[in-house]
């Protein structure tokens, strides 16, 4: 593979047909005779782009695959196929010491922020004592008071003011959203190039978390840093990504099944499962109208280690005819939609086959799904 | 700490067939750091055949005022003030938090059953659903074949294979699945009201919206009265006959859910209202509110929002408002001085459509 890092024609991060797959009987025999059973395929098949300065919104539901796919791209988990290029170059053999940029960097260049941040900071050290050590690491020509500066002038960006007062705070005197803050701030310190937030604000509460998208934005405008946020609120999703013009994809069991920018995915969804999901987000406007009845022909969704063949929302969707269960769409665009966005769907490219086989019979019929299972890969 | 003035207002009279009726309920910890006041002086009616949504944010003391109701709040807090239940066969009304142990065991389920977040944990691993089902109807000396017929339609109704589900271990089935499962659970004994504590924050929001559809159903077919707690508002807005809306441990705001998410009172309501992140509004007109919550310990004197309110006066500072009523629709209150003002100053940023 050439290494072409650098490269105007790389974007910033390329995931191509990455597979992240779990368990199974991978032992020799096994192997010899070619049984794969129990394999989780959390992410299958992936291909996706982020340039710099972008923003993509991860959106799905629990076990789709939207932290493992989150993590892969960020070489915190070992793809099982396909590549994870960071301008250009394969994250995944830069690990073996190949290629121009050296991995050291591009771990700083690849950060990500958790879940319920407050647990990753360290709570017998002040708030600048958490901050200071990975800035000494990877900032090591500044020296101690301009670290201090910076970190100061960071807590002050994302509104931990004074910041005299929050440097020497320890973690349990800071709230649920300040503690959040830090952690964005830590990981801002390194200035990377691209940070994963997972679920960085449903944790808040309500009344705080336009606030702290706001902070976030201001830091990834500030920053030019790229963001992946990684959501299973359509609500929060459309705010982040919408205000910085980004996209959203939207992910079921282990495949990316529509992305596109962020007002056209939310006013002209194609995808069913699309829908689906923006059904269930209630906007206020909407509170005179009765709930109507879920938009798919069963709420639970399928065992991911055994996906429903062809299309995977088959079982679920309302649209699936015969054509979807044998057939695997893949993510397409249409003349008429806007640039960039894509789904994989036979009804929303209204494809002849999938028009010449019957309807999916509409039963709610429950044993179908009977084979979920709890605490999937998400 | 807030001045705990019994003399307050505290009540939004409306003539109506009443489930329950908490007055004055108060519930105390004591806590290392002092004693903590996490429900202070909370007075609602439940209608009978309702369904109540009771919002807040997380330290509001939404919890509390729903574990009152069952009077289950756990050691060392302590509850008071009365809370009662009207049978809706007519006869003696019961007053919950005067039950010895074995009336109020007896009371929980067959009268108010509670679903709460997490169901995984309100199941026992080592039994099945079907056991769960079994156990609950004999601890109440229910015909256990004819319990668990019931048993069967429940389950049918929240969209649940009853055979399959019945003989699974908990950790067999889906959140989702279990959530549904301990819904029909807490049904089976015919309950009147049902008390949901966040009852679907750990799912998805396909899976939540279905239980919400799911539930509305059930209330139908059942008529139950629900009372619903969570943080989430919008969520809830929908299958909502009225809202109460919580804050530092009291009631701020309670009126019907229409009126209450047009054109609420309270400054707080409104300011909630434009910072949620919603799906149809403006992207550039949601804020958050500033500050955060007050501390059990350290609740503010005075009306408990005046540091975070856009409007507060001295008034604020000093007195805590009683529940005034609201111009509009019958039984609209809000502990706030300055109705008028809140509704024409802090302007509502979405529109609810007719």
């Amino acid at each position: 593979m050439s290494s072409n890092s650098g490269s105007d024609s790389e974007p910033l991060l390329r995931v191509d047909d990455l597979d992240v797959h779990f368990g199974g009987n991978s032992g020799l025999l096994d192997r010899l005779f070619g049984e794969e059973q129990g394999t989780v395929r959390a992410v299958d098949g992936v291909s996706l782009d982020i340039g710099e300065n972008d923003v993509v919104a991860l959106v799905g539901e629990s076990g789709c695959g939207k932290t493992t796919l989150g993590k892969a791209m960020i070489g915190l988990e070992r793809p099982t196929g396909g590549t994870v290029r960071f301008r250009g170059q394969d994250i995944w053999k830069t690990e073996l010491e190949e290629g121009d940029i050296p991995y050291k960097r591009i771990r700083k260049s690849l950060q990500m922020v958790h879940q319920d941040a407050g647990n990753s900071l360290d709570p017998n050290r002040t708030i600048f004592d958490n901050l200071n050590p990975a800035l000494k690491k990877w900032r090591p020509e500044l020296n101690l008071v301009e670290r201090r500066e910076l970190v100061h002038r960071m807590l002050e960006t994302v509104g931990l003011t004074p910041s005299d007062d929050y440097a020497s705070r320890y973690p349990h005197q800071l709230s649920g959203g300040e503690a959040q803050r830090t952690v964005i701030v830590r990981s801002m310190l390194l200035e990377p190039d691209l940070i994963l937030a997972d679920e960085a604000v449903s944790a808040l509460d309500v009344s705080l978390r336009v606030n702290l998208m706001d902070q976030l934005l201001e830091l990834q405008e500030m920053f030019a840093t790229s963001f992946v946020f990684i959501s299973h609120n359509m609500s929060n999703a459309r705010y982040l990504a919408g205000k910085a013009d980004g996209r959203i994809a939207v992910m079921y069991l282990g495949r990316i099944v529509e992305i596109g920018p962020v007002e056209e995915i939310i006013h002209n969804p194609q995808h069913p499962y699309t829908k689906s999901l923006l059904w269930a987000t209630s906007g206020l406007s909407r509170i005179n109208d009765p709930i109507e009845d879920p938009p798919v022909r069963s709420i639970d969704v399928p065992d991911p280690e055994n996906p429903p063949s062809g299309c995977r929302f088959h079982t679920r969707c309302p649209e699936a005819r015969e054509f979807c269960t044998e057939h695997d769409p893949e993510l397409e665009t249409a003349p008429e939609w806007l640039e960039r966005h894509e789904t994989a769907c036979y009804y929303a490219h209204d494809r002849e086959e999938y028009w010449n086989t019957q309807p999916l019979p509409d039963e709610s019929d429950v044993g179908e799904d009977a084979d979920a299972t709890r605490g999937a890969a998400d | 700490m807030a001045t705990q003035n019994t003399e307050r207002r505290n009540r939004i009279d409306v003539a109506s067939d009443n489930v329950l009726e908490i007055e004055n309920a108060s519930v105390g910890f004591a806590m290392d750091r002092g004693d903590a006041q996490v429900l202070n002086n909370v007075s609602i009616d439940v209608h009978r055949g309702e369904v109540l949504g009771v919002v807040g944010e997380s330290g509001s003391g939404k919890s509390m005022l729903a574990d009152s109701m069952l009077d289950s709040i756990d050691d060392p807090g302590t509850l008071t003030g009365r809370v009662t239940f009207h049978p809706p066969e007519g006869g003696d009304p019961v007053v919950v938090n005067d039950l010895n142990k074995e009336e109020l065991r007896r009371f929980r389920w067959e009268r108010i059953s509670m679903v709460v977040q997490g169901a995984m944990d309100s199941f026992n691993p080592t039994l099945t659903v079907g056991d769960h089902f079994e156990e609950t109807l004999r601890a109440h000396d229910y015909d256990v074949p004819e319990g668990m017929e019931r048993a069967r339609d429940l389950l049918e109704d929240v969209h649940l294979d009853a055979d399959r589900v019945l003989d699974s271990y908990p950790h067999q089935l889906s959140g989702g699945m279990t959530q549904r499962a301990l819904i029909a659970l807490s049904l089976i004994l015919d309950p009147d009201v049902l008390v949901m504590d966040e009852p679907t924050a750990a799912l998805d929001l396909l899976m939540q919206q279905s239980i919400l559809k799911l539930l509305a159903e059930l209330k139908a077919e059942y008529d139950l009265t629900v009372v619903i707690v969570t943080h989430d508002l919008s969520h809830v807005a929908r299958i909502s006959d009225r809202l109460a809306v919580m804050y530092a441990f009291e009631l701020l705001e309670l009126g019907p859910v229409s009126e209450l998410v047009a054109d609420p009172a309270h400054p707080y309501t409104r300011e909630l209202l434009n910072s949620i992140p919603d799906i149809d509004a403006d992207l550039d007109e949601m804020g958050s509110i500033e500050g955060t919550s007050p501390d059990p310990l350290n609740v503010p004197e005075g009306c408990s929002y005046h540091p975070r309110c856009p409007i507060a006066k001295e008034k604020c500072v000093n007195e805590n408002p009683d529940l005034f009523d609201v111009p509009g629709e019958e039984g609209h209150g809000a502990a706030c001085f300055y109705i008028d003002e809140a509704r024409e100053t802090i302007p509502l940023k979405k529109e609810v459509t007719e």
